[in-house]
């Protein structure tokens, strides 16, 4: 009879806890009950969470928001994606910035104002007064004069995780692109670059190029490998509008407002943000009410998130996803000795026949993928730009989409010389343990695409591997992959961004992620980036653009549509199709 | 029994000293180049040979398990090549975390446990009994995986009457991380609702991860309490006239659990591999991911150590479990 | 199998009828045993004749058809590209059933070949493979699974590689433990005393009558492997091809999904559940049945 007691008191016990933590403060209803407030789950528009209906912005409380992880490192030079990002640029900040809400207008932040062209080689920033890293030293002309250094002369071991920098500024060391940063006077900083680039503001926007505080990068050893703490410990060593306080990896980032501010301060008292890989594991916390938003809804969610009372943030689509095909794989994987050159053994690659190369392009329905995988909210690729960039129509005219035709397809694959006893084997890759904007579900994506493959008679070899380096990412880019899937999310509005970063030739050689050597292509590549004057600059990159889709380098398949969401009480949130955005302005009704 | 405790202690030894060669060789022999990884895209063949030298992985194997085996000894466990953190730090980091939610899993599977077996025993053969089986018997059956999805499914989302994921409420309560095990840190932090909420948090992954225990709990209980229900001391205690009570207690409860405290220990290696599923399912920032993380994304350092330490815990909780049932057991003459 | 058994009712003279006969009518006698039986039939059968049971090919699907609620067409509803969930848990025993056989008879054979090698020679061999026991006993067994899975790659014989070394160290103690036993049964003693040794010794008197704890544990065995076989698979370690259709596979990648469709990932979980089950049910009805001291 006693056992019968205790097995019933601990049954009330468990019960009593379940009920006597409701919490009131997060349930999504619960917004609804301040006054005048009104109706908002019926606003359409995507900033249906801005503050359009929730009366006046108003400081105070803390945000809980889930991203997919935390930064990879918490030093900014050194991180290279979009959740490292999301963190980081709360707390630093670079000198210039896309404005709000846009992707190729240009504000200025610690600088406040600038000189140069994109043709120039030299550009001269004034800095902002009174200026003070979170560690209470002033920002001044020779801090960013160090922090330029710092990147330009990263050692080796850094310079892996320094992508972005090496990307934009054509490698480190004095050879690159840079020529000189001089401190010309207190506040006036002057870059001398060794040629022009039409991008280099742009490019500076990025959060690997924020400047930090230096007292902070020499207290930390931010510049020896092998002692830096500068990327793992809890610094005040920005100049954003919320300050770092606590970092538990895999656990939480807590930030708190920056009252010193050199703009408007930030109105939420704290921003915590946690890790939720799984997205619908992040719809799900913010239906228990243990965060407040999100980002990156699972597509499939999105009527759900409306159906519910929360708010959708959509972005404009920047992003692209793609189907990458390298003649050269198997050649490139034999002669770096990597592992992946076994599962090929040693066959010669059918993607060498550019007639086999359209016939995967015209096997594929890029339509019947929209609805399943993007919830219908996303939208077929013909070319790398996204609908968003203001140069699409451009690019656009200077290509010929494929169309879908299974029938073409296998006639082609059958001239090319294959059929069902000598079948076009290829070996097609996806990466595991990641989603992204552009590739929502890279398995089924996988599938869906190689069922397709199989309709028009290719025989496909499956492969995958981890995301992260030195996993599916390396080898993509390295070139070991006969088919894989890889996407972009543009940083700025350029064709250069895009088409450049993925195409352009370094010493004479192609990228090696595609093998696309094309006659002409190293120089209208150059031609275009050079090329200064805007309609002009659309025909040359459309000219690039046309020459690699005609030889099939690679197959646009979609542009994914990314949302937030947010429980209503959540405001003032200024969605960038580039994914960079600031919680300064985000506010909390009630 | 001094000397018991000895030969256990000494036995150690080896298991540990077979414990580093393994985990050193197996990650040496893992495909891949930590120097690769690190580096990245830009991996040159120089730069990977000189990163190779850095981290002194091109001198002789020898060279490299010593360094391993003293840096171990010396509690220091590197830092991690992909993340660049302390390992010491990451580990003290987390792994109160998962000690919280591996002790909320035995405290349920105990205190629901033991009382069921006890309950099942005296009412054998009677509809209870083979209801208990049977539920035991789904308890053993279902994975973790499975049963921590429907639990979240059902009590976080469809009926929202417990918290999803995490381990407390975070913008209700800002609470001082010390020991890192929430529900400790919220009453040293004098915070009583905070303590209430970081216990509702571990309701739910704590029932995933302790159903598998209880019910082999249940079941060796229920077992255990049978056999001594028929010794003749039971019988003579019930004979007496002794009040029911006082026979559970002096007799049979004491006798009966020997047999239960060496499953405990047994139990902590599942639970240490069900925390990988659990964590992952339900948020929680704690050893397993960790674990998990590194070995698929060939962190070789936190590999080498974190499964180390881990292994070394579970060892010496058997040690534990073993010593304090030769203390239980009077009967036991060790040799 | 008969000649062992002939063996042993020759040396069990109190025993009229022979242990496996006598067992087998236990068996049957075993309500636990008999559902348990029943169950893993079922996943047997259906396993063998996937392609005459599946309503519709496992593999192929139509994208216009994806997220079908269950209908009397798909009693089980359809996934993300349209394919027929049923079908697909119908063809995924298949992959989980072999798994597991396979990795429960590497893990025998292993496992009762260095349990055979410490319990016959004692000594300094016994010491060397139980401590080496005891070590693999020391990590968390699907962290173990992990790394070999991570070592060896994902293919189908790989992850029943990487689970039976899991079941290697509990069939080495098992098998060791009655070796060690029976060293000092009666008939074994009389055995040697005839002048019966070595091998001889071993492998027609000793291992007979070892053999049954054996069986009963492979049985249970069979249900953790279905387990592990499954929690690797939900944490993306499962076969590279993403078609398969791998009950746990099934249940992560439905896992995404779980907000508006629920079943895509309760109908794979209830399949592990009722296989686990069966195992479990079978393996308990046999140690009933074939242990002499549970005898009634």
């Amino acid at each position: 009879m006693r056992t019968w007691r205790w097995v019933s008191v601990l049954a009330v016990l468990v019960l009593v806890l379940a009920a006597c933590g409701q919490q009131p403060a997060a349930t999504p209803d619960e917004g609804s009950e301040p006054p005048a407030s009104g109706s908002e789950s019926e606003a359409p528009e995507p900033s249906a969470s801005e503050d359009v209906d929730g009366g006046e912005p108003t400081a105070g409380g803390t945000l809980v928001f889930a991203g997919a992880r935390l930064a990879a490192s918490l030093d900014p030079a050194l991180t290279s994606d979009g959740e490292s990002f999301r963190i980081l640029q709360q707390v630093y900040e670079p000198l210039v910035d896309l404005a709000p809400g846009t992707t190729d207008e240009l504000v200025g932040v610690l600088a406040e104002s600038w000189t140069g062209e994109p043709s120039d080689t030299e550009y001269v920033f004034t800095l902002r007064e009174g200026v003070t890293f979170h560690d209470g030293t002033p920002l001044d002309a020779e801090a960013v004069k160090f922090n330029f250094d710092r990147m330009q002369n990263f050692s080796e071991e850094f310079q892996g995780d320094a992508y972005y920098y090496g990307a934009l500024m054509d490698g480190f060391g004095a050879e690159n692109l840079i020529s000189s940063v001089e401190a010309t006077d207190e506040l006036e900083v002057t870059i001398t670059l060794r040629e022009p680039s039409p991008t280099f503001l742009f490019g500076i926007t990025l959060t690997p190029f924020s400047i930090v505080s230096p007292a902070i990068l020499e207290s930390t050893n931010a510049d020896d490998a092998a002692t830096s703490t500068f990327g793992t410990d809890v610094v005040q060593g920005g100049t954003g509008p919320f300050v770092l306080d606590d970092y538990v990896p895999d656990d939480s980032a807590t930030l708190s407002r920056n009252e010193d501010y050199w703009g408007d301060p930030a109105l939420l008292d704290s921003l915590i943000i946690r890790p939720i890989a799984d997205p619908a594991a992040r719809l799900q916390a913010l239906q228990g009410g243990s965060v407040q938003g999100f980002d990156l809804v699972n597509p499939s969610d999105y009527e759900t998130v409306e159906s519910e009372g929360f708010s959708l943030v959509e972005r404009l689509s920047f992003n692209t996803l793609y189907l990458g095909l390298n003649p050269v794989a198997r050649e490139n994987a034999a002669a770096a000795e990597s592992g992946v050159a076994e599962v090929y053994e040693g066959e010669e690659s059918p993607l060498q026949d550019l007639a086999v190369r359209q016939a995967i392009e015209m096997a594929i329905d890029k339509e019947a993928l929209i609805e399943p995988f993007y919830g219908g909210r996303g939208s077929v690729a013909d070319t790398f730009m996204p609908p968003s960039s203001g140069w699409s129509d451009a690019i656009l005219a200077g290509v010929e989409p494929a169309e879908f035709d299974a029938e073409g397809a296998r006639q082609l694959l059958e001239d090319a010389g294959f059929n069902a006893e000598n079948p076009a084997t290829i070996h097609f890759w996806y990466p595991t343990e990641v989603t992204r904007p552009y590739m929502p579900d890279p398995r089924g994506l996988h599938e869906a695409i190689t069922q397709m493959l199989e309709d028009v008679g290719f025989v496909v070899v499956p492969n995958s591997d981890i995301w992260d380096s030195p996993g599916y990412l390396f080898d993509a880019q390295n070139g070991f992959y006969d088919l894989h899937f890889l996407g972009w999310t543009g940083d700025y509005d350029d064709p250069s961004n895009w088409y450049g970063v993925h195409f352009g030739y370094a010493q004479g050689e192609p990228a090696a992620q595609f093998g696309c050597d094309v006659d002409g292509l190293e120089d209208a590549i150059s031609a275009a980036d050079a090329e200064l004057d805007e309609a002009a600059r659309g025909e040359a990159w459309a000219e690039v653009a046309g020459l690699i889709h005609e030889n099939v380098c690679f197959v646009t398949l979609a542009h994914g549509d990314t949302a937030l969401a947010f429980t209503d009480v959540v405001q003032g949130y200024e969605p960038n199709p580039t994914g960079s955005e600031s919680f300064q302005s985000v506010w909390l009704s009630e | 029994m001094g000397k018991f405790i000895l030969r256990r202690l000494l036995l150690l030894i080896p298991i540990m000293l077979g414990l580093t060669v393994l985990v050193f060789l197996f990650i040496r022999l893992l495909p891949g180049d930590p120097a690769g990884a690190i580096l990245g895209e830009r991996a040159t063949p120089e730069a990977v040979e000189r990163v190779r030298t850095a981290l002194g992985l091109d001198r002789p194997l020898i060279e490299q398990y010593w360094e391993y085996v003293s840096g171990l000894v010396r509690l220091d466990l590197g830092t991690s090549f992909i993340t660049n953190r302390d390992v010491t730090d990451d580990f003290l980091q987390r792994f109160p975390a998962t000690v919280e939610l591996t002790a909320a899993a035995m405290i349920f599977a105990l205190t629901l446990g033991i009382p069921l077996g006890m309950l099942t025993a005296k009412r054998r053969g009677s509809w209870l009994d083979s209801a208990g089986t049977v539920v035991s018997l789904i308890g053993i059956s279902i994975p973790i995986f499975f049963l921590g999805l429907m639990l979240k499914f059902l009590f976080a989302i469809h009926w929202p009457i417990l918290p999803d994921s995490g381990r407390i409420d975070l913008i209700e309560y800002a609470i001082p991380r010390v020991t890192n095990m929430m529900t400790v840190d919220a009453i040293l932090a004098g915070e009583f609702g905070g303590f209430v909420d970081a216990l509702r948090h571990l309701i739910l992954p704590g029932i995933a991860l302790g159903t598998i225990p209880l019910a082999i709990i249940m079941r060796i209980t229920r077992a255990s309490v049978i056999d001594v229900l028929n010794e003749d001391y039971v019988r003579t205690a019930n004979a007496k006239g002794l009040a029911s009570r006082v026979v559970d207690n002096r007799h049979v409860l004491r006798n009966a659990l020997l047999p239960v405290v060496t499953v405990i220990g047994l139990q902590m290696g599942l639970l240490l591999g069900g925390a990988i599923l659990t964590e992952t399912i339900f948020g929680w920032g704690g050893v397993g991911k960790w674990i998990y993380d590194a070995v698929v994304n060939n962190d070789y350092q936190v590999i080498q150590s974190g499964v180390l330490v881990l292994a070394v815990i579970f060892v010496l909780v058997n040690l534990a479990v073993d010593v304090s049932y030769a203390f239980l057991n009077p009967r036991i003459r060790y040799s | 199998m008969t000649q062992a058994t002939g063996v042993m009712t020759a040396t069990h003279e109190d025993r009229p009828i022979g242990l496996w006969t006598d067992a087998l009518r236990r068996m049957r006698r075993s309500p636990a045993a008999i559902i348990g039986g029943t169950v893993v039939a079922i996943f047997v059968l259906m396993a063998m004749f996937a392609p005459f049971l599946a309503p519709f090919d496992p593999t192929r699907g139509n994208l216009a058809d994806s997220y079908l609620p269950p209908s009397p067409e798909h009693w089980f509803g359809t996934n993300v590209q349209g394919q027929d969930v049923l079908s697909r848990i119908i063809f995924g025993s298949r992959l989980t059933l072999g798994i597991a056989v396979l990795s429960v008879i590497f893990g025998v054979a292993a496992g009762g070949l260095l349990g055979a090698l410490a319990g016959y020679f004692r000594g300094w061999v016994d010491s060397v493979i139980m401590r080496g026991v005891d070590i693999m006993l020391s990590i968390p067994g699907l962290l173990f699974a992990i790394a070999v899975v991570t070592y060896l790659g994902r293919g189908f014989v790989q992850i029943a590689v990487a689970i039976a070394i899991l079941n290697v160290p509990i069939f080495a103690r098992l098998l060791r433990a009655s070796l060690l036993s029976l060293r000092e049964a009666d008939y074994v003693i009389a055995a040697r005393s005839v002048g019966v040794a070595g091998p001889t010794l071993l492998l027609r008197h000793m291992l007979p009558n070892a053999i049954s704890p054996l069986i009963v544990q492979g049985t249970l065995a069979l249900a953790t492997a279905v387990v592990d076989a499954a929690a690797l698979g939900f944490l993306g370690l499962g076969p590279p091809d993403p078609g398969t259709p791998e009950w746990g596979m099934m249940l992560s990648d439905t896992y995404r999904y779980l907000n508006n469709a629920v079943y895509l990932a309760f109908f794979p979980g209830i399949a592990i559940v009722l296989s686990v089950l069966g195992f479990n049910l079978l393996g308990d009805g046999m140690r009933e049945a074939l242990d002499p001291k549970l005898r009634r």
